[in-house]
């Protein structure tokens, strides 16, 4: 993904299951959405959906409120286009806004965990139903104990392949800052992974190739 | 776990992850599309926010509109800040609060302008294909309107509303002295509001409208735009001196002294000034000695017009609107290019305006000037 968003994006590189048929620059996706034009919202949703689903899927893993949380990310994008001056910045901050709204998502959840304790078998990310999703499902439960801010920036960095530059860019913070919370991040994460020792061997398996 | 371990992890889980079904993105989707529907047929809360914000601050104070098309003349402040005006795209609840050190252009996909100058504070409230609407909250503001027939264009200055069909323009008013002008050159507006009567008043091309608290006075235009500073000094002493006697003074000024953004800056008063002429020649003169620069590719597209529409030169016309779409084929007013284009080469009867049409239905199905290119076609 180009972080600045400074290119007219081909849309035949996205995943997406409807035929391409214009590419629009920033400035008239933005112009577009901005005046509801319907022709221009969907090719912005096929040309940005393959993006936010997959922030949002990094983020939370499987999930049985993706589909809902998708939307509210564009949703979102759209009540708020009218706040972004530069449309070359469009894809950057489209990536901003979902990691905005994931951000709250991770925070409801870790609130309502607060208040119901024990209901974490029962949250919709447990929903394992072979090895491989047992696995993702128990990385998911370790990296939900790190904290918010590092949750995002460990997200980032090591699973959607960003610098710690890119991601101070994107968290608008320092890139010390950025480094610092994904140090942290990974000594939680490594820390708690210990106490899983049948996740810590795959893990180990899978990372020795 | 090495930083190689929880990467290698991370592009396994990216890998596991994989992309949503079908199912899913149809879904999503159709929510995106319906919430789109939604927005843009009734007012989310952050516009009635918004709009309640912009009716208050119209209550709170009493403005006063000026509409004035090619005459006006603003300070010399204006006009050096006019030529570094950064050029941003028009989108609903832009906020323009302009510094007294420059100004700031909005441009429509139609190519119609807003130009905000120096020291002004204005809204674009309202920005859909039937209406476009500027609150303008204290200031002096450039309208070139390309008129499309069925677009409302309103300009709000506290209880006042000036609503345009297609013409060019400027909105000046002071809040604090209550002062308004309007002065029309070309097309016709309404300024309606404020203590004016309920039918408003319309201007006609070269009329102009002065309204102070004790007073309304209409009138014609008659002063034209100094275009340097030399003429600064003419307007102090008389600023009802003869339009004549100014386009003389034009005529005179030594276009090769002028920088890169006096010769912008000049070129444009005097287009607004109606001395096209003299626009001419200083567009020319920008784009002998400036050739790489931004303005000498816009300058191409406004010496196209100034060929077409006062020089009745067709021919010539359409050698500067080619000129402008091979200096910037991603230019903001290509579209408009090719559509004069289209009108230039069915004037003069070349084989062209069948191509024109062509590519222009072909970017642009939906454009303004896509019923000239479709009868072109036929």
């Amino acid at each position: 993904m180009n972080i600045n968003g400074t290119q007219r994006v081909n849309k035949s590189t996205n995943v997406s299951p409807f035929p391409v048929q214009q590419d629009y620059s920033p400035y008239e996706l933005v112009n577009g959405l901005t005046r509801g034009d319907q022709k221009i919202s969907a090719a912005f949703f096929d040309q940005y959906n393959g993006q936010i689903n997959r922030l949002v899927r990094h983020f939370l893993g499987p999930d049985e409120e993706h589909v809902d949380i998708v939307n509210t990310a564009f949703t979102q994008i759209l009540q708020s286009i009218s706040k972004l001056k530069d449309p070359q910045a469009l894809t950057r901050w489209v990536s901003t806004v979902t990691i905005h709204v994931v951000r709250g998502e991770i925070r409801k959840r870790k609130t309502r965990r607060l208040f119901h304790v024990f209901t974490d078998a029962t949250e919709p990310y447990g929903t394992s139903t072979n090895a491989t999703q047992d696995v993702l499902s128990r990385i998911y439960r370790t990296i939900r104990s790190l904290n918010t801010n590092e949750q995002v920036v460990f997200i980032l960095h090591y699973v959607e392949g960003f610098t710690f530059e890119q991601v101070a860019e994107f968290e608008q913070i320092s890139i010390a800052t950025a480094k610092r919370r994904g140090q942290k991040g990974k000594d939680t994460f490594i820390q708690k992974l210990q106490g899983d020792l049948e996740l810590s061997r795959f893990l180990e398996e899978i990372t020795n190739g | 776990m090495a930083d190689m371990n929880l990467k290698k992890m991370g592009k396994w889980m990216n890998d596991q992850l994989g992309s949503p079904t079908h199912e899913e993105v149809m879904e999503e989707r159709r929510a995106f599309l319906e919430t789109v529907q939604r927005s843009s047929s009734s007012p989310s809360p952050v516009r009635i926010i918004r709009w309640a914000a912009a009716a208050a601050v119209v209550f709170g104070i009493s403005a006063y509109v000026a509409i004035s098309l090619f005459t006006h003349s603003p300070s010399d402040s204006q006009v050096s800040a006019g030529a570094e005006k950064p050029v941003v795209p028009s989108v609903a609840g832009y906020k323009m609060h302009t510094t007294d050190n420059g100004g700031q252009t909005i441009e429509f996909d139609s190519g119609s302008t807003f130009t905000v100058h120096a020291g002004s504070d204005a809204d674009i409230t309202h920005n859909t294909a039937e209406e476009v609407r500027l609150l303008l909250h204290t200031g002096y503001v450039d309208c070139a309107i390309n008129g499309n027939g069925f677009t409302k264009w309103h300009i709000n200055a506290g209880s006042y509303t000036v609503t345009v069909t297609g013409t060019q323009f400027s909105v000046d008013w002071t809040p604090k002295e209550n002062h308004l002008d309007v002065r029309v050159t070309e097309g016709s507006v309404l300024v309606s509001g404020g203590k004016l009567n309920a039918d408003g008043i319309r201007l006609s091309m070269g009329e102009t409208v002065s309204v102070r608290p004790d007073a309304v006075r209409i009138g014609k235009v008659n002063d034209g735009a100094s275009i340097d500073e030399s003429l600064a000094q003419a307007d102090a002493q008389d600023l009802a001196a003869s339009a004549h006697s100014r386009k003389h003074q034009i005529k005179n000024i030594v276009s090769k002294q002028l920088s890169y953004n006096q010769l912008w800056s000049q070129s444009k008063k005097a287009r607004y000034a109606g001395d096209h002429d003299t626009a001419y020649r200083l567009l020319t003169e920008l784009r002998t000695r400036f050739a790489n620069k931004p303005y000498a590719k816009q300058a191409a597209f406004i010496l196209g017009r100034i060929c077409l529409e006062s020089r009745q030169a067709p021919m010539e016309a359409k050698q500067w609107f080619e000129t402008y779409l091979q200096n910037t084929p991603d230019g903001p007013l290509v579209e408009e290019s090719i559509g004069r284009l289209i009108r230039v080469c069915d004037q003069l009867h070349h084989p062209c305006a069948r191509r024109y049409a062509n590519q222009y239905l072909s970017q642009y199905p939906n454009g303004v000037f896509a019923e000239i290119a479709t009868s072109v076609i036929e």
